[in-house]
């Protein structure tokens, strides 16, 4: 059984606002040189996904990312939870890529590497939050896809699977292979072992040939253009209660939230 | 650009799900700057009992078959595309729950559209519509326009106020019984499980919701007595139903349900953004926390510092009392 995951780098979701800047031009939104660079936080839970299954039932499991060159180091450093190897297409730096442009690529490093008998990808990018790309890479490979998934189960060739719906859950039967995006609920994100990292240093991280891939140019991949950022404007002026004890502020939080009508 | 706009909905029990009158709010505004119709596509065992007209729609086309009483994304798909390829139009809108988050890329492929998620404003424009979007966990929003037409756009529920009513507009729905015999559907439902809190969670006034600064599952049991004296609802962060102390129905956030209650009372919630994205609709947010630095405090209008097992309860007890219950 193979497994790809496919795998982004982001700006930490969980930096301050403070951290953040739209650059003079209003085309992009930069983080400042504090901010670390992590996988996206649902492709996290996404690789849990699939080391589950591989100790499961034995699958390799291969990491698959597009972008630039120095994703490479990216790639080796997310090997070490226990990822069997892992594949770049490389762009290069500067390159922008929308949804379309890179479940485009994203599909030919599938193609290259692969065939796989699932595919999984993180729910949404921490970064644009989209959610495109898992399902546009499952039509780019003819695959059937199910978004939003909290559980995989998986009975020989077939796979059980609960999705988010509205209302509660959705069980899903489908045939592999498929494609699946997942969601953190029930898989926590699992870290670097020092056996695990020491053996990624010996594990293959493929550099791909994106030349036919990128033949026409990354922009005529896109079909979204990105007109201008601007920071949301959140900052309201709080009223702190202040009392002489905890029990007090309880009670004048209460008094003071009847007295202007709000409960 | 040329094309009528074009909304999707689902259709149970010959009923309209509450977002479609929300995007049909939002495709009149964009038809009627481009001075193009406005067509309701609905998809289920039946056509909507209710006429779309009086809520925006020009035209109304229900796809109907029993196969569509539940979503599965390939019929959805073999029926919604060859509709969609007649109808050639600008712009499709699709709300962005959990079947249009589905539903959303593949069905832009088949129509060889460009795709938009999690729309929160829509600029109307005679030449070319923009969409706006929250992105990095809603610490900034990106404007957005599309190279490729049409553009499927998921448009974020309750973002979106009604279209003016129009009494005297009659739409009534062309039944359309698509062609699905030979679909296969590669997804096979076989359970649903409804959990009751998701949908309340929405529709509630009133929001008690905790985080990780509850340390466990067992303090929820004091956040369900703060809900009960102020007929509220129970939401948690996402740490807290990461952690599994109570359901992934419960969580607030961008990836969870995006609410917009009268109140919201937040205890022992940082405040992260990609939560804060799923609260900062409240009318009045109020944070007890036991860091006075902490991020929520930014957005909060009251905020009461320390151990929210000494002050929620002093507090529920006073609500009780002022509440006459």
């Amino acid at each position: 059984v193979r497994i790809a995951v496919c795998v982004k780098r982001v700006p930490d979701p969980e930096a301050p606002a403070s951290n953040f800047r739209v650059a003079d031009d209003g085309r992009a939104l930069l983080p400042g040189r504090g901010v670390e660079w992590l996988m996206s936080t649902y492709d996290e839970s996404a690789v849990e996904a699939a080391l589950q299954l591989k100790d499961a039932t034995g699958a390799e499991v291969t990491l698959v990312s597009v972008g630039p060159p120095d994703l490479e180091e990216f790639l080796r450093e997310s090997l070490g939870t226990g990822a069997d190897r892992a594949a770049l297409l490389p762009v290069p730096p500067g390159t922008v890529l929308d949804a379309f442009a890179t479940a485009h690529l994203l599909a030919a490093a599938l193609r290259q590497t692969g065939p796989y008998d699932l595919v999984l990808c993180g729910r949404q990018a921490s970064d644009t939050d989209a959610g495109l790309v898992g399902g546009l890479v499952a039509a780019a490979l003819g695959l059937p896809s199910v978004a939003v998934v909290q559980h995989i189960a998986w009975a020989g060739e077939r796979l059980t699977v609960e999705r988010t719906v509205d209302d509660g859950i959705e069980v899903l039967e489908l045939a592999l292979p498929a494609l699946l995006t997942i969601s953190s609920e029930r898989y926590p994100i699992r870290y670097a072992t020092l056996p695990n990292i020491l053996a990624a240093q010996t594990k293959e991280v493929v550099v791909l040939d994106a030349s036919e891939a990128l033949a026409a140019g990354a922009d005529a991949l896109r079909r979204v253009e990105v007109l201008g950022y601007a920071m949301a404007e959140t900052r309201v002026e709080c009223e702190v209660i202040t009392a002489d004890s905890e029990e007090e502020a309880g009670r004048r939080l209460a008094e003071v939230l009847h007295a202007r009508g709000i409960i | 650009v040329e094309g009528p706009i074009v909304v999707c909905g689902g259709v149970a029990h010959a009923t309209v799900p509450a977002t479609l009158p929300e995007l049909l709010g939002a495709g009149r505004r964009l038809a009627d700057a481009a001075g193009v119709p406005l067509v309701a596509v609905t998809l289920g065992a039946q056509a909507p009992a209710a006429d779309l007209g009086p809520a925006g729609a020009d035209r109304v086309v229900a796809l109907v078959h029993p196969n569509l009483g539940t979503y599965v994304q390939d019929l959805a798909l073999a029926a919604l595309t060859p509709l969609l390829r007649d109808l050639a139009p600008a712009v499709v809108l699709l709300a962005h729950d959990f079947t249009g988050r589905d539903l959303v890329a593949p069905l832009a492929w088949a129509l060889g559209a460009s795709a938009i998620t999690d729309v929160t404003a829509l600029e109307p424009d005679p030449a070319a519509p923009r969409f706006v979007r929250p992105v990095q966990g809603g610490i900034a929003r990106a404007t957005l326009a599309p190279r490729v037409w049409p553009v499927v756009v998921t448009v974020r529920p309750k973002s979106q106020p009604p279209a003016e009513p129009a009494p005297g507009r009659s739409a009534p729905a062309e039944v359309v019984t698509p062609a699905l015999d030979g679909v296969g559907p590669r997804t096979r439902v076989v359970e649903t499980r409804r959990e009751q809190t998701a949908k309340r969670l929405e529709d509630a006034d009133v929001v008690v919701a905790g985080g990780r600064g509850l340390g466990g599952p067992e303090a929820f049991a004091l956040l369900d007595e703060a809900a009960a004296v102020l007929d509220g609802v129970v939401g948690a962060s996402r740490v807290a139903v990461d952690s599994g102390w109570v359901p992934s129905s419960y969580q607030v956030g961008l990836t969870g349900k995006i609410v917009s209650p009268r109140l919201y009372l937040a205890v022992g919630i940082s405040g992260a953004m990609q939560h804060m994205a799923g609260c900062a609709g409240a009318k009045t947010l109020v944070a007890i926390n036991r860091d006075p630095e902490a991020p929520i405090l930014q957005y909060a209008h009251y905020a009461a510092i320390g151990d929210f097992r000494r002050i929620l309860p002093a507090f529920i007890a006073r609500a009780r009392e002022l509440r006459g219950r």
